[in-house]
């Protein structure tokens, strides 16, 4: 039954079939042809596969940065990001890299940095002189960190499937995107001395006042959000939800940049670019179901289990085909596929599961930013006017610090865990 | 008749987004009502968490549908973009005919599903269950509309294009 349902979907996705219907299509052929159960579990599976009040935050958090970035709220964060490292060496790649860190603290989605922020970065910086390829390269090195720095709507869909709290997988990203970030500036530093890149005038403190007091209100969105959900206030999709309005308070009220006739438009975008990935958790759930079913969790476990029993081996193993598999499939696709036959591994193993949850994610981030099956790198060579394949050489140094981080954080738990231990621990 | 279907296609689609976008707002201001009804009015709303959820279910039903009509969902297409004229339009015709007969069986089972909950009820809402189990049949309906306006524009293009009766 899992034979037939995997190479279906394998042959489906082959033939260009969308993801989430080649899904559908072998779970049917494995529920109709090898298995005892009615096809109406599929519907069954269907709609309780999404029906998860954690999962409710993933549109909210999509509209938080559209919002964002209609509303030009990015603009303000760039700003001021270039007011504090633009004098460096490299200063306006540095502000790349620094607005990507900040507008990570109110979207999740590395694609909301890439293709709304992202423009205003390659834009400033091309104007500046520097090379348009280098700026759009690093906009989707650092685009990557959207998902990691909470909010993250990856790591809802990893702690929605495998039950851990989202907020302290929130948590647990702080460190390891800070250090993502600091990685990819220390990069562009160095990279410096080979390359020459224009900087900004002698530091004003009456322009880092000027862009602070524009950019104060959207800079206090990480705030509430994270503020909330650590207090207790309101959980991760309340604060999604107040995130949302935030957004759109301060867009439509404050700056005036969004007017009512736009909603429509913004929200017919945030409902299809959720549902893309909903209907793929949606035809999954009946995938997930089948693979219990078939006790292939089990199987893995004792497979992965009899030939070692080391977690930092297994680690390496899973970390290094995560990062092949995030380099062919679609990182969203592989979150969801990958989910539930990796958890009770690392549960055997007594892996930490917020830990590896974060692991994963960021593991799955940079392959949104590798050739040849990259979202991001899509998103930036269509709007930049980049050939994708010169793209792609000139995003490949910027991910040797990505991945340098990846095993940091793989082998140094702490990395991930100590926030969350000190803010929200076990009880 | 690829035209009619395009055009039929077209104004469901339009139903589509007057339908989905007010239950997509809905949703966002049930979840920050609850918030403020919980530390503003102190009255804490028992039924929003069921709200939100129904509402989500529908948002991303519907929302599929109308990712269906703009080509939104993830496909792999390194294999059609290998094929010829000729069998990039076959494989596409194939695709279009395998999708929309897969709607049209969630539309079978969709319903089916609904009637098999339909005597059971939300605990704190107190509807039943079918509303949370319609947005599937009613969604793959829609898809499947799509997906034949799509099976007719790949047939006209097939056969405007000469492919279809070998001349290519």
């Amino acid at each position: 039954m899992i034979t037939a349902m995997v190479v279906s979907f394998v042959v489906l996705a082959v033939a260009s079939v969308p993801v989430a219907v080649g899904l559908g299509v072998a779970v049917f052929i494995a529920v109709c042809f090898f298995s005892p159960f009615p096809l109406v579990g599929i519907a069954q599976r269907m709609v309780t596969g999404i029906d998860s009040f954690v999962l409710v935050s993933i549109p909210f958090f999509m509209l938080t940065g559209r919002l964002m970035n209609e509303g030009g709220i990015t603009d303000r964060l760039f700003d001021f990001a270039r007011a504090l490292v633009g004098p460096i060496r490299g200063g306006l790649a540095h502000a790349n890299v620094l607005a990507s860190m900040i507008f990570a603290g109110m979207s999740g989605s590395a694609v909301a940095d890439a293709g709304g922020l992202g423009m205003v970065e390659i834009k400033a910086m091309a104007d500046q002189g520097y090379r348009k390829e280098f700026a759009a390269a690093v906009t989707v090195a650092s685009s990557t960190i959207g998902p990691i720095i909470p909010p993250s709507i990856p790591m809802v869909i990893y702690g929605a499937m495998a039950e851990v709290s989202v907020g302290r997988l929130f948590l647990g990203g702080i460190v390891p995107g800070v250090l993502m970030g600091l990685a990819l500036m220390a990069l562009i530093y160095f990279w410096t001395f080979r390359e020459y890149m224009p900087k900004d005038d002698r530091y004003s403190l009456h322009r880092l006042w000027t862009t602070l007091r524009v950019a104060f209100l959207p800079l206090l969105t990480p705030v509430i959000l994270l503020g909330g959900i650590v207090s207790g206030i309101f959980t991760p999709t309340e604060a999604a939800a107040v995130a949302a309005m935030y957004a759109f308070g301060l867009s439509f009220f404050v700056y005036r940049t969004v007017r009512l006739k736009d909603i429509p438009g913004i929200m017919v975008q945030t409902l299809v670019t959720t549902a893309v990935v909903t209907f793929i958790i949606s035809t999954t759930s009946g995938f997930s179901w089948l693979l219990i079913v078939g006790k292939i969790g089990q199987v893995l476990v004792e497979f992965v289990t009899s030939v070692t029993s080391s977690p930092a081996v297994v680690l390496l193993i899973v970390n290094i085909a995560l990062l092949i598999l995030g380099c062919l499939m679609e990182a969203g696709v592989l979150l969801i596929l990958l989910t539930p036959l990796l958890v009770p591994i690392m549960t055997a193993l007594q892996v930490d599961l917020v830990h590896f949850g974060v692991v994963m994610v960021l593991n799955l981030m940079i392959g949104v930013a590798t050739p040849p099956v990259g979202m991001c790198l899509f998103v930036v060579s269509q709007a930049a006017e980049i050939k994708l394949e010169t793209l792609m050489r000139e995003v490949i140094p910027q991910i040797i610090p990505l991945i340098a981080v990846l095993f940091l954080i793989t082998y140094l738990p702490d990395l991930v865990l100590a926030v969350p231990r000190w803010l929200m621990p076990v009880r | 008749m690829s035209e009619r279907l395009r055009r039929v296609s077209d104004k469901i689609d339009a139903v589509t987004r007057f339908v989905a976008v007010p239950i997509g707002i809905a949703t966002v201001l049930i979840v920050f009502f609850e918030v403020l009804m919980r530390y503003v009015f102190r009255a804490p709303l028992i039924t929003s968490v069921e709200l939100a959820r129904l509402g989500f279910v529908w948002s991303c039903f519907l929302g599929a549908a109308l990712g269906v009509k703009r080509g939104s969902h993830i496909r792999f297409a390194f294999f059609l973009d290998r094929c010829g004229p000729r069998g990039g339009a076959l494989l596409r015709l194939g695709v279009s005919l395998l999708c929309t007969a897969f709607f049209g069986f969630l539309v079978l089972q969709g319903v089916e599903m609904t009637q098999r909950v339909y005597e059971t009820f939300f605990p704190a809402l107190g509807y039943s269950q079918l509303w949370l189990y319609l947005p599937l049949p009613v969604s793959a309906a829609v898809m499947v509309i799509h997906g034949v306006a799509f099976v007719a524009a790949d047939l006209a293009t097939l056969r405007s294009a000469g492919v279809g009766d070998g001349t290519r």
